[in-house]
């Protein structure tokens, strides 16, 4: 009888909680019936996943419950209007902070433009220095696969160029691996959809990264 | 019995269905105050509202105007009246008793005790509730007006056309048919069980409408809840009043021992009517009956509670980008994750602000000690606070995925799209244009899917944040993949 109780206590609260889009699909599970009282009452066929549903739901209010600094009631639906008082305030927050940022970023750019820049980083010399030759590689690994390496000279924005030429001429990539030390890329990858031969396809690239 | 003139009136009203009008309600009123001046007695609707339950009672004891103007100022009302008075009551009709506050203390101490009555007459039909909980709504109106003394309690909130609603109504609407027939004797003093009214209810529910002046037999059970002498009897009123004090609001604390306590938890909390005492009651009201059918419970606050806690959880979801799901249990995991993003974001962005002040001042200061050129190269090495700006976000969109960490300088951004565009020409070409140096690359198509990573570093004296490098990458992937179709071999 408690068990009964329990249950019917717990569809009741659910009854009454009910998001309107899933009424639907509980109504159909419940069946009525009387019990010994006389008493209609509604059970849901599935209890279990009914209780692990609810559980899950009232396991992640407590969650957000926890993220909230200020909470008064600690009520279903306090929670829910914190929270969303809460994200608002939130949201706010980015945006003026954003705001702040740009700012004072567009400050500085005015500033610095009065002042003279700063000596970038000559990857030249790094390649000099080091020993490191620039040079391609490739080889045929399957029916119009080629696998390419490339040393290049680190530069800004080399990387976004090649990888357009490449693009412009049909060139897809497979799979590609790329990392870059002492002022050099070193640029791996598999490509496909050109019909050249090993030797016609490293000329290519050469032309290719002279034009980059 | 005499019928007043303006009784047609609210006879017509009476038969309404459903619409509870206020202004008819207060023309009512009004005409019921021409009947009680002409019966000498002094209401006034401005006065606060505090009625005796004993005049309450009264009303409803159309028969035996003597033996209730033992108790009342010489009030003899119609048993429309009566109906209308009681109706009244609800609305904000206000009477005045001089021995108001002595019958109120009395009363309330005589509800308060019974406040410990067996649950187990809970299990009463339908008809019996709505009995019991007219009687409640009077003592709870009572109980209300006694405890809540300095309270401003406004009539005119119940008069708000937007509060009313055909449930309301409809509960109102059974003690005026029910009082119309009750015929007691105000020495009938009889503590009768539930079970005994349910027949006196039923028959006097058929005299909807009517109003009977000659007896019936409908004495016992009805006595019970309509007799003056109620303070000295003690009735079995188990559920309803229980609930009551379940539900009062102003510091009383909750017994949640009932199962309606749990169910209505948060019972102080109100929400958004502004009018305590009705809107407490309606709450008691669908509680009671607990055990029945759905339809039992579904009266209108406690619809409009759940109508509000649904479109609160619609808000939260609008403010969340990117829901995936309808349900609750999803909307309230997204919000966490949201929140979560939103105070990493703030944190970031703040860091980057006092960042950015703090190298501007460095600077400044450094400039009028050495070089000016050099000395703006220099970024302080770590923060001043020591704090180092991590940051982590993830957007998704129908067919993308970008995952953004940002550990000081180090981004690292990883991508995973469904189908097969360029991606990884489009976000070399964002990272160019947010300023981020290339560092590693890792990636590949695989199928229908590409999946990339990249390393890279903040350019210096740059300020780019977290949450900006994810949505342009990922509004880049959306609009390649929506534009873009994957280039074919030409050559």
């Amino acid at each position: 009888m408690e068990q009964e109780n329990y249950n019917r206590l717990n569809v009741s609260l659910d009854e009454l909680g009910f998001n309107s889009e899933n009424v639907s699909k509980t109504w159909k599970k419940r069946k009525e019936y009387y019990n010994e009282d006389g008493i209609r009452v509604f059970t849901a066929k599935n209890l279990g996943a009914e209780r692990r549903r609810r559980e899950k739901h009232i396991s992640r209010l407590y969650i957000l419950r926890s993220l909230i600094p200020n909470i008064t009631k600690m009520t279903k639906d306090s929670v829910i209007t914190d929270a969303i008082t809460y994200t608002k305030r939130l949201q706010y927050e980015v945006d003026t902070l954003t705001q702040e940022l740009h700012a004072l970023e567009e400050k500085e750019n005015l500033e610095e433009r009065a002042e003279p820049k700063i000596a970038e980083y000559s990857a030249a010399e790094d390649l000099n220095n080091w020993g490191i030759q620039e040079e391609v590689q490739v080889e045929n690994i399957g029916e119009n696969k080629l696998w390419i390496k490339i040393i290049i000279e680190k530069n800004t924005g080399r990387f976004m160029k090649l990888m357009e030429t490449m693009n412009s001429l049909g060139i897809e990539i497979i799979e590609a691996n790329v990392t870059t030390i002492k002022g050099a890329y070193l640029i791996v990858t598999s490509i496909k959809g050109i019909s050249f031969d090993v030797h016609q396809a490293k000329h290519l690239l050469a032309d290719i990264i002279k034009s980059i | 019995m005499p019928m007043s003139s303006g009784s047609g009136d609210k006879q017509d009203m009476h038969d309404q269905t459903g619409c509870f009008d206020p202004n008819t309600m207060d023309e009512g009123i009004e005409n019921s105050q021409k009947d009680y001046n002409t019966n000498n007695n002094n209401i006034n609707l401005e006065e606060d509202f505090k009625p005796s339950v004993e005049e309450e009672l009264s009303y409803h004891n159309p028969q035996h105007l003597e033996d209730v103007s033992t108790y009342t100022n010489g009030f003899t009302p119609s048993p429309i009246d009566i109906e209308q008075q009681n109706l009244g009551l609800n609305i904000g009709g206000s009477y005045n008793n001089s021995s108001n506050n002595d019958m109120d203390n009395h009363l309330a101490n005589e509800v308060y005790q019974n406040s410990t009555w067996d649950p187990s007459v809970q299990d009463m039909d339908y008809i019996n509730h709505q009995e019991h909980h007219q009687l409640s709504e009077q003592q709870y109106q009572q109980f209300v007006e006694t405890q809540n003394h300095n309270q401003s309690y406004n009539p005119s909130s119940i008069l708000d056309p937007s509060y009313s609603s055909p449930d309301l109504l409809n509960l109102l609407r059974l003690p005026r048919c029910s009082a119309s027939s009750l015929l007691t004797t105000p020495s009938n003093i009889c503590l009768t069980n539930p079970t005994q009214k349910a027949p006196n209810f039923h028959s006097s529910m058929s005299f909807l409408g009517d109003l009977p002046i000659g007896s019936s037999d409908n004495t016992s059970g009805s006595s019970v809840l309509y007799d003056p002498l109620f303070p000295l009897n003690l009735p079995p009123q188990p559920p309803a009043l229980r609930e009551l004090f379940q539900s009062l609001p102003n510091g009383y604390s909750m017994p949640t021992s009932s199962r309606n306590g749990s169910l209505f938890g948060g019972g102080d909390e109100m929400e958004g009517d502004g009018d305590m005492g009705v809107l407490e009651f309606n709450r008691v009201t669908a509680s009671v009956g607990k055990g029945r059918g759905k339809a039992t419970k579904h009266f209108a606050t406690e619809k409009q509670r759940r109508e509000q806690l649904n479109g609160k959880y619609k808000i939260l979801r609008s403010l969340i980008p990117n829901p995936t799901k309808v349900d609750r249990a999803s909307v309230v995991g997204d919000a966490i994750e949201y929140i979560r993003e939103l105070i990493r974001t703030v944190n970031e962005l703040k860091l980057l602000v006092e960042k950015k002040r703090h190298g501007r001042d460095m600077c400044k200061r450094l400039k009028t000690e050495d070089d000016a050129a050099e000395s703006c190269n220099i970024k302080p090495f770590g923060d001043p606070d020591g704090n180092i700006r991590t940051s982590w976000l993830q957007r998704k969109s129908k067919d993308s995925e970008v995952d953004v960490r940002i550990i000081d300088d180090d981004v690292t951004i990883k991508l995973f799209q469904r189908r097969k565009v360029n991606c990884l020409l489009f976000v070399s070409k964002v990272l160019d244009e947010l300023q981020l140096e290339l560092h590693h690359v890792a990636g590949g198509h695989v199928g229908e899917y590409c999946s990339f990573l990249f390393n890279s570093k903040v350019t210096e004296g740059s300020s780019v944040y977290a949450s900006a490098i994810a949505n342009r990458v990922i509004d880049v992937l959306d609009t390649q993949y929506a534009a873009g179709v994957p280039h074919t071999s030409r050559l």
